[in-house]
Parts: structure tokens; sequence; C-alpha cells
């Protein structure tokens, strides 16, 4: 009986999680399951080239309808989307930051020497303030 | 068949300790998922623009308390109750509903809840299924016990299997290529400038090792789908739960992700909590006739079926958090390509 049961709850529970997806208390825990060949961070950088990080960066002014450029590779859904609440969260319209681009660190791997290799690429550029320099 | 039920095993006198741990942690679930939704920063603020009936739920945090305070009611009568299945349902079914209300407006799914989520329907499972062998609880301490242990069982069964979910999601959407350790290697990269310094060290250490990688992501693998070893006793559960809780400080520490409430729920099934509740749960398990058994077991394979068939033969839109999805890059044709890393302006760190 506690073979054949643990048995079916086990297999209900895989079916269900594949079959439903998200449906609480199921789940597919897919979170990190796909097979990476590339991976991203986004930093700020100012315009004297020194990196920041995002939540170093306050007072947002990234024009009306902030989007970060599609050709720029290594999109990730929920970084860009809190990228763009913070922007709309945070914003400044008044113009008193500085130059702002939001950088897009690309992390592949080179298959001959496995060594973790960087590429990057302006994903958007605003005018935004240091909340340390600044005293904010 | 009588030897199966005749003694509690060594987790007889566990499911007292375990029934109120999972308690406690259904109802810290609450308050977390409760609180954190009224701090963050939300993508619908407004009753009106949240997508749906659920979205609006969550935009309002009266009708948030209101879902946690009777979440919470619901998880502290399963704590204390010995019989019923009102409390455990009804915890379910508001969490569902909080689950979807926090996704409503957050875009994505936050809760962590589905670990001891599922240790309460499996409890609930169990239940049912001792009514079958016709253990009532509460005309015996002997029943109760059967009943309790019965539950116990189902629960950790469907908690174990959440990792065995994870580990199937990995290999089937991943194939033989995550278990690359480069595949690893590039998960944490994607975090190491996230956290604090300290962090930041070890992170960049664990990338730039191949051989740190493979043993985290054969570690994982071996971890999640040996979780249903839980269920062949106290050693082999102590081991399992202790591996686990381990591999959830790997990822705190490496992706910075607090697995907090299955942390929790290893710890309430890991350790032996057999002396402090000894008197309370050591009650003699009364025998089931064979015939019983075996029509319960046949109602159990029956019942599996139907629901196994309906699962795989409706047709079903499985619901995917949109946040989860690492989309690949746009090669767009005719788009530059990434610039080189400039040779000024170094990182902060």
């Amino acid at each position: 009986m506690h073979v054949i049961l643990s048995a079916a709850l086990i297999a209900l529970s895989l079916t269900a999680a594949q079959r439903l997806g998200w449906f609480y208390p199921f789940s597919p825990f897919d979170m990190f399951a796909g097979a990476h060949t590339e991976t991203s961070h986004m930093v700020a950088r100012t315009a004297d080239g020194a990196e920041h990080r995002l939540d170093e960066v306050t007072g947002w002014d990234c024009g009306a309808h902030p989007q970060l450029d599609p050709t720029c590779p290594g999109a990730h859904t929920e970084r860009d989307e809190r990228l763009l609440s913070r922007i709309a969260s945070e914003a400044a319209a008044d113009g008193s930051g500085q130059p702002m681009e939001i950088l897009r660190h690309i992390y592949r791997i080179d298959p001959l020497s496995r060594a973790m290799v960087r590429a990057e690429c302006v994903a958007l550029t605003c005018r935004a303030s240091l909340r340390d320099t600044d005293g904010q | 068949m009588a030897s199966e039920f005749a003694r509690p095993a060594d987790d007889g006198p566990n499911w007292l300790a375990w029934r109120r741990g999972i308690s406690v942690v259904l109802c810290i679930d609450v308050f977390a998922t409760i609180a954190l939704t009224m701090v963050q920063s939300r993508r619908h603020t407004q009753w009106l623009d949240a997508p749906g009936v659920l979205g609006g739920l969550a935009v309002s945090n009266p009708s948030l308390i209101a879902l946690g305070v009777l979440a919470l009611l619901c998880a502290v009568q399963f704590g204390r109750a010995s019989a019923g299945y009102v409390w455990g349902l009804g915890y379910l079914v508001v969490l569902w509903l909080l689950d979807h209300a926090v996704a409503a407006v957050h875009g994505g799914f936050g809760t962590f809840g589905c670990f001891a989520g599922s240790a309460l329907l499996g409890w609930l499972v169990g239940r049912v299924v001792a009514r079958s062998l016709g253990w009532d609880s509460r005309r015996s301490a002997g029943e109760l016990a059967g009943t309790e242990s019965l539950a116990a069982r189902c629960a950790i069964a469907l908690f174990s299997a959440t990792y065995v979910c994870a580990a199937v999601s990995k290999l089937g959407d991943g194939g033989l290529a995550w278990l690359d350790p480069d595949n690893m290697r590039l998960i944490v990269q994607g975090r190491v400038e996230d956290g604090p310094d300290f962090l930041y060290t070890l992170r960049t250490a664990f990338v730039s090792s191949p051989l740190a990688a493979g043993v985290a992501t054969w570690g994982t693998l071996v971890l999640e789908l040996g979780a249903p070893l839980m269920l062949l006793g106290k050693r082999p559960r102590a081991l399992v739960t202790a591996g686990l809780v381990a591999m959830h400080v790997g990822i705190l520490a490496l992706l910075g992700i607090f697995f907090a409430q299955a942390i929790a729920c290893c710890i309430v099934f890991g350790v032996p909590w057999r002396r402090r509740c000894a008197a309370a749960a050591n009650a003699a398990i009364p025998p089931v006739p064979q015939a019983r058994l075996r029509r319960a077991e046949l109602l159990v394979v029956a019942a599996s079926a139907v629901i196994l068939g309906s699962l795989w033969l409706a047709p079903i839109e499985p619901q995917r958090d949109p946040f989860d999805v690492v989309r690949p890059s746009p090669m767009v044709p005719g788009a530059p390509a990434p610039s080189p890393p400039p040779p000024s302006g170094p990182p902060t760190r």
C-alpha cells in the first residue's frame, strides 16, 4: 500500500506540474531548466566610463516610453521588466541627472578555451543620478 | 497486511510534530506573501488596471489582508485539528487565489509556497486513503495514529515529488546539455554582479571552475531525483534532507534565491522529533483486514489512473511564468554585433 500510494502521488505530482504548469501547489520548477548558451547582466555606465549597479542609480529620465534596444542581445524578461519598472517608479523628468547608458554585459563560454567571454552593448540611453554622489 | 500498518515504523511518533511544523511553515508563508506584496512595487496598482478579478485582489491591501487572515486561520486549524479536511482544503484554495492574484499584479509567480502546499495536499490525500482503510481518527487513538501516519507519508511523498519535478524539468527542457558544467557556470555568471562583495568573490571563483560547476550540476540532479528516498525511513530522510538543505544554501550563495520554505520543510521532516511527541502519538495502529487493504489499493490505482488520464487527455495549456523564460539573443539580420568591452571604464568592483 505504501509503495503504491507513494508512487501514485509522485506520478500525479509530475504529471500535474507538466500539464498544469504553475498551478498552486504544483509547479514544474523550471526556472533554470533550459540549456544556456549565454547569460547577461545590466549595469549603468556614466560618461566617464565608470560602471555602476542599477540600484546605485535613481532619478531616471529615459523619455516618455522607454524601450530597451531589441537588437541588443541577451534580453531577459524578468530583469528587463524590473529595470523598466524601476525607471518608471524612480523617474525624474527635470533633466537634472547626468548622461547614463544602460549597458548589457553578455557572457558566453569560448568553446575552445572554456573561458568566460564578455561582450556588451547599449540597451538604453537616459539621464539619471548616482545615489551616493548626489546624496540621495 | 496487518504488518504494514501494525507498527508505525519510525514515522509514527513524528507525525504530530510534522503536522504542527507544516502548519507553522504555512503561516510564515502567508505572512511573507502578504508582506512582500504590500511593500513591493507592482506593475498594476489600480484595481481596474489589474488583469482580471484575481489581479484586483492583490492591488487592494484590505482584500490581501482578508485573504491572509483566512489562510492563517486555516493553517492554524490544520495544525491543531486531528480530523477534517475543510481547513486544509480552505488553505489550498486561498493560497491558490493569492498566488494568482500576486502573479497578476507582479507579472510572475513570486511565491515559493509549493513545498509546504504539496505537503499539505499530500496530508489531505493520506487522510482520504485512511478513511478507505476503515480508520476514523475520531474513534480511537490507534486509528488517529494510523490515519496521521499514513497522511504524513503521503505528505512526504508529494513534498519529495516537487524536487523530482525540478529534475525532470531540467532534463526535459535542457536535455543532456543541462549536464554540461558550462551551463551551470552561465547560470551563476548571470548573478555574479547582483550580490554583496563577499559573494562576488565566491561566485567568480565558482564560475571560473568547471570542476565546481560539474559537482554542483550532478549533485543537484542526484539530490532532486533522490528526494523520494526520504520515504525509506529516518536515516535516509535525515541524509536526503541534509543534502537538500545544503543544496538550498548553495543556491542562496550562488544565485541569491532563498528557498526558505523548502529549507523549513526539510528541517521539519528531517529532524528526529520522536522524543518530543512520542507519548502523544505512539498508540498502536489497529490492523486492517486483507480484503479492505486490497480494495483500498485498487481505489488508489483507479483514482490515479483517472486523474492521470484526465490530465493528459484534457486540452490544457500549462500555465507558465513569463519571467522564468530566458530568451535567446534576438539575432536580428543586419543588426550590429555586440561591441567588445572597452579598454577603460573598469567595473566599480
